[in-house]
């Protein structure tokens, strides 16, 4: 099924448009859900939440791409179900600290995240696709640096190379942007 | 910026790009290609390959393939030439730029021509670059001498630095060739210099080169072309030092050479080849025959050299 066709099911406000959503994309979202999540329990519950809110956001929502933002609102829902928990996304964590310290030695940057996030988004659209690929599975997905390689088809060595450069080069195209002071 | 502000700005990221880094890729299969040809002219010795231990499996340096008078593009221009020579395989290990000091990060950033850079000692290079390659008591225990000139500005001396861009894009003809891609060393040494029977040398040159691969989408340096034109006799040893370290020897007796304002002497060329954790090595002296009125004492260079490698200091593969 195409994602115009499941778009289509919810602007008929079919139910099976959620089921059918679950069939194509449930296995991506399950994934985004329990690397973050790490308890199967916790995944479905989140899942649950995912198909809800879809259901409720299109129409009058029409999505570009469909998959890829099925992936925000469920990387969203999860980092939401677990602050309510009090707990914290270890390995989400840890990518995300990793760039932290990337972008945050010299000025300090004062940035709202949806506007950091815009920027991160103008940054990667000019790099090669397999460089932003590799960087938003490490920071995005939560992929340790063995993944992200293997999921590219490089050397750990060249996976991180690639990464260490990319932080570097976000950085500079920040400061460039004047997103920092100083 | 801490990272709660990192990980909300990542849900605003472009839900295009999370699509597009949510598939599941291929792996895809590189070529060779670039640097071996930039390898062949740097170690082009100008000899006709006689080779005795052509099949030799080696740790680390490995010939691959043996090729006798072939018409071969050896120019810049592409001009086709006969040749022999050999190829070796390098077990090169990839570094990440991230293992080095923050120097070479630094210098790694927007860096796109060669450039080079003196040292007063190999250790400071070593400093400068960030990881300790060698640990040879021989050779520490001997006097700088010679000089190394890579061609760059600010690249002549005793212990030198060459640090080279790829070149164009990778191998999918598209994606720009990004930072530093090879670091190569350079010491210059010299053996024996106190010894009356070197007069007029002042003793035996020894020049290091070792090379470093940093891994990027562009480095293909796993092999190595070493090219023989026929107006000489190459020919090569297999040689394993007390620690376990396996070389290959390569000795190239080229014929004096007339005419010109200088003539040229005859000389042995000695050119060990080796890959010790990782780094490629490439370590050479030359013996003079019948230069400045005398000769160096038969088989003194060679012995020299097998010195110099029996000084490495490695940890013999399992």
């Amino acid at each position: 099924m195409t994602d115009e066709e499941l778009l289509g099911l919810y602007f008929a406000r079919s139910e099976e448009a959620i089921r059918a959503t679950g069939m194509v994309y449930g296995p991506y979202c399950r994934a985004i859900a329990l690397r973050i999540l790490d308890s199967e329990e916790d995944a479905e519950e989140c899942l649950a939440d995912v198909w809800l809110r879809v259901w409720n956001a299109v129409p009058p929502e029409r999505p570009e791409h469909f998959k890829g933002w099925l992936g925000v609102i469920t990387r969203n829902q999860a980092l939401t179900l677990l602050r309510s928990r009090e707990r914290r996304p270890r390995q989400v964590e840890e990518a995300a600290l990793e760039l932290a310290i990337s972008l945050s030695s010299g000025p300090e940057a004062e940035l709202e995240a949806r506007e950091l996030g815009r920027a991160v988004s103008a940054f990667l659209a000019g790099q090669p696709e397999r460089n932003r690929g590799v960087f938003l599975r490490r920071y995005w997905y939560g992929d340790t640096v063995e993944e992200a390689a293997r999921w590219a088809g490089w050397s750990l060595s060249r996976t991180k190379s690639a990464l260490f450069r990319m932080r570097k080069k976000l950085k500079d195209y920040l400061k460039k942007e004047g997103f920092y002071h100083g | 910026m801490d990272k709660d502000k990192i990980m909300d700005a990542m849900n605003h990221i472009d839900p295009a790009l999370i699509e597009e880094a949510g598939r599941e890729l291929s792996v895809v299969k590189q070529g060779r290609r670039g640097w071996s040809r930039a390898a062949v002219i740097a170690a082009c010795l100008c000899a006709v390959l006689a080779g005795t231990a052509v099949a030799a499996e080696l740790s680390g340096v490995r010939i691959v393939d043996i090729w006798n008078n072939e018409m071969r593009a050896t120019g810049p221009d592409g001009t086709l030439e006969e040749v022999s020579g050999v190829t070796i395989s390098r077990d090169i290990r990839y570094f990440s730029i991230d293992e080095l000091s923050q120097q070479i990060m630094e210098l790694d950033q927007g860096f796109t021509e060669p450039a080079a850079r003196t040292f007063s000692s190999w250790e400071e290079m070593e400093d400068f670059v960030g990881i300790r390659i060698m640990e040879n008591p021989v050779l520490d225990a001997v006097h700088s001498g010679g000089t190394a000139d890579v061609g760059l500005p600010g690249g002549k001396g005793r212990f030198v630095a060459r640090f080279d861009p790829g070149a164009g894009h990778a191998a999918d003809g598209v994606t720009p060739m990004d930072g530093i891609v090879a670091i190569s060393l350079y010491g210059c040494y010299s053996l024996r210099s106190g010894s009356p029977e070197l007069q007029p040398w002042g003793g035996i040159g020894i020049t290091v080169s070792a090379e470093l691969a940093i891994d990027t989408e562009n480095s293909f340096l796993d092999e190595m072309e070493l090219l023989y034109s026929d107006d000489a006799a190459t020919v090569q040893e297999t040689y394993v030092t007390p620690s376990g370290l396996n070389v290959l020897i390569s000795k190239t007796e080229i014929p004096e050479q007339e005419g010109g304002s200088v003539p040229s002497p005859a000389v042995d060329w000695y050119t060990a080849y080796f890959t010790l954790d990782g780094v490629f090595f490439r370590i050479s002296a030359v013996d003079y025959k019948d230069f400045n009125g005398g000769n160096i004492p038969a088989g003194l260079v060679e012995e020299t050299l097998k010195e110099v490698l029996d000084g490495f200091v490695c940890q013999p593969e399992a």
